[in-house]
């Protein structure tokens, strides 16, 4: 076994799981999470030669999950998109709580996939504004526009969720 | 607890259902030799050199700078690139070896020609539409953003594309819309980004009254912001893209288009029977074919009436000749035309042949334009020096004299009239033309022709 090889093994060991967790906040499902982050790698291996010379392979995977994912999305339908998004489904999957987390979930999954895949990298990768950009692909300033906009979605979708208050309370 | 936090935490808690990945190397692998099989055949059958030529620098390790095999000089710099912010999209673009001869494939026939560095080239469409295969390749020239649009066949390889038209800088940040029409099929592709509102209009017609109307917006496309039409639901010409993001409108506005075969000439009419003086049947033709493209319309639609054709020549451009004609649309409204053929040698070069238009005007249905007053301006095609302006006239029957009023109703001249129609000097300030017999009775009341768009 060559070395690149050696170091591609590794690197797959070492981060898989950390990877399939994101590529699982993106899908919300965890059989395409596994395809996806398949895709990935073997785009990766691709182009490892070149890529560890130049750059952080994790960020690498990370822009081709959420790029390849934004892809797969972009061939569903508007239909098939608000029944089959499996974030939509999780009261349907075993082991999933419900109450406020499936609330976030729910709202997560209504947002546009590159909007969603910016709260992904900034609140579950903790990557920077700038990191996220990098990933994506994007300036930063559209990281910071989609991260308001995002965040600002949620709280009114989730804002909505909560019970109507009282015919005679009065908001203070 | 506030927004961010509760998010941080929920992705945290949802992250935690995987507890590890499975084993996933083998699988990767595999993927991976079957993809190099693919790529290797593709080499093979020689569906693209270029592929040939960037793919052994890319596999020795890195991009090569310095240029391609096939002996291209890369455009100098990608200083100021940045990628496009949407990835891929379209049917095709799953299969990597597909866009990687899209990436790979040269741009301008000439070797002589820098192409955009490879590092900047990025697939932003590939799929199969109604009639074919469409996709759009992005790159860096010149400090912006260049597409470089493709069709083929249904099932073309990427190597079998032909460019339509020359790459253009595509808009920075808006949507991109194209529609493109391959021997009568095509499709209109939309890039937004995902989220936005892609609205289409299919086009406009002209009402009997003489108003144009465009017809609704409706909405296209799915929450991936790309959205790609059948053209044959939708006008070449007047089709029109609105997009919108969080309820403001970012575009609005008509599409580029490139329209590839299935024309050759509209052959809008039998004959000129009937046509006061000589109307020269080419430029009667190009006159027609005008309305026709610019409403989107077929010959079949249309009655054209031919008016009068003559010579308009002034002692700058002696052979100019012209034509008036009107045109009756399927609603019944009708378009007044008038237009001009001069034939020139700038420079000594090239001879060219100037189509210009002196009138152009929507009338309700009913209007039977029997009289036209049209100010043809002619121009050197060589440094747009103005050589002229002449009045053409035609007037009712029976027409002896016509008075030149002025826009503010006053009498600025009379002409006598010895034939079906009158040419001279046309005055500034004309307004109308009033026709009158030998008693001096009118006959007519003739505004100024103007030129207008059909499509406003």
């Amino acid at each position: 076994m060559n070395a690149a090889r050696a170091d591609f093994e590794a690197f797959v060991s070492e981060r898989s799981t950390a990877l399939l967790r994101t590529a699982y906040l993106l899908t919300g499902d965890r059989g395409h999470a596994e395809d996806l982050l398949q895709t990935a790698l073997i785009k990766t291996y691709r182009h490892w030669d070149r890529l560890t010379n130049r750059e952080d392979p994790t960020a690498f995977v990370r822009r081709v999950l959420v790029t390849t994912h934004a892809g797969w999305r972009r061939r569903m339908r508007i239909s098939e998109f608000v029944s089959e998004t499996p974030l939509l489904r999780g009261d349907e999957q075993p082991g999933i709580d419900l109450g406020e987390r499936q609330a976030m979930v729910t709202a997560l999954a209504t947002l546009p996939p590159r909007m969603r895949a910016v709260l992904v990298l900034r609140y579950w990768e903790d990557l920077s504004e700038a990191g996220t950009a990098e990933v994506l692909g994007c300036s930063v300033n559209t990281v910071k526009t989609h991260t308001t906009r995002g965040l600002a979605r949620l709280r009114e979708l989730l804002a909505a969720d909560q019970p109507a208050p009282a015919c005679s309370g009065e908001e203070r | 607890m506030d927004i961010e936090q509760r998010l941080r935490n929920d992705l945290a808690d949802r992250a935690a259902d995987i507890d590890t990945a499975p084993d996933l190397l083998d699988s990767v692998l595999d993927g991976h030799r079957r993809q190099n099989r693919r790529r290797a055949g593709l080499l093979a059958a020689g569906v693209c050199a270029a592929v040939a030529a960037v793919a052994i620098p890319l596999g020795a390790g890195g991009f090569a700078d310095t240029g391609g095999g096939s002996g291209r000089e890369w455009t100098a710099s990608a200083v100021g690139y940045e990628p496009y912010a949407v990835g891929p999209r379209g049917d095709l673009v799953d299969d990597a070896g597909y866009v990687e001869g899209l990436l790979e494939r040269d741009w301008y026939p000439s070797p002589d020609l820098p192409e955009p560095a490879p590092e900047t080239r990025q697939v932003l469409f590939a799929g199969e539409v109604p009639g074919g295969v469409r996709a759009l390749v992005s790159g860096w020239e010149d400090g912006r953003r260049t597409g470089l649009w493709l069709y083929g066949a249904p099932g073309a390889g990427p190597g079998e594309l032909d460019a339509l038209g020359d790459p253009a800088p595509l808009p920075d940040g808006d949507p991109i819309s194209f529609l493109s029409i391959v021997d009568g099929s095509g499709a209109l592709v939309v890039l937004a980004e995902p989220g936005d509102l892609i609205e289409v209009s299919s086009g406009v017609t002209v009402a009997a009254n003489g108003s144009t109307v465009r017809t609704p917006f409706e909405p296209v496309g799915g929450p991936d912001g790309l959205a790609v039409v059948d053209a044959a639901s939708l006008s070449p010409r007047t089709t029109a893209v609105r997009v919108s993001r969080d309820g403001t409108v970012l575009s609005d506005g008509p599409v580029g288009s490139a329209i590839v075969g299935g024309g050759g000439g509209s052959d809008s009419f039998a004959s000129l029977d009937g046509a006061v003086g000589s109307p020269d049947p080419a430029l009667v033709q190009q006159l027609v074919d005008g309305v026709l493209e610019e409403l989107d319309l077929t010959p079949e639609q249309v009655d054209v009436d031919v008016l009068w054709g003559g010579p308009i020549g002034n002692r700058n451009r002696p052979d100019v000749i012209a034509a008036a004609l009107s045109v009756r649309l399927p609603s019944g409204a009708v378009v007044a035309v008038g237009g001009y053929s001069d034939v020139q040698q700038p420079d000594g070069g090239d001879q060219l042949t100037s189509i210009a238009p002196c009138l152009r005007q929507v009338l309700p249905a009913g209007a039977e334009p029997d009289s036209v007053a049209m100010r043809c301006d002619l121009y050197s095609l060589g440094d747009g020096a103005n050589l002229g302006s002449q009045l053409v006239v035609v007037p009712p029957p029976g027409t002896t004299q016509l008075r030149l009023v002025g826009v503010s109703g006053s009498v600025l001249d009379t002409r006598a009239v010895d034939g079906p129609a009158w040419v001279g000097p046309a005055p500034d300030g004309l307004g109308s033309v009033t026709a009158l017999d030998d008693d001096g009775e009118i006959l007519a009341e003739i505004p100024l022709g103007t030129v207008e768009s059909l499509r406003d």
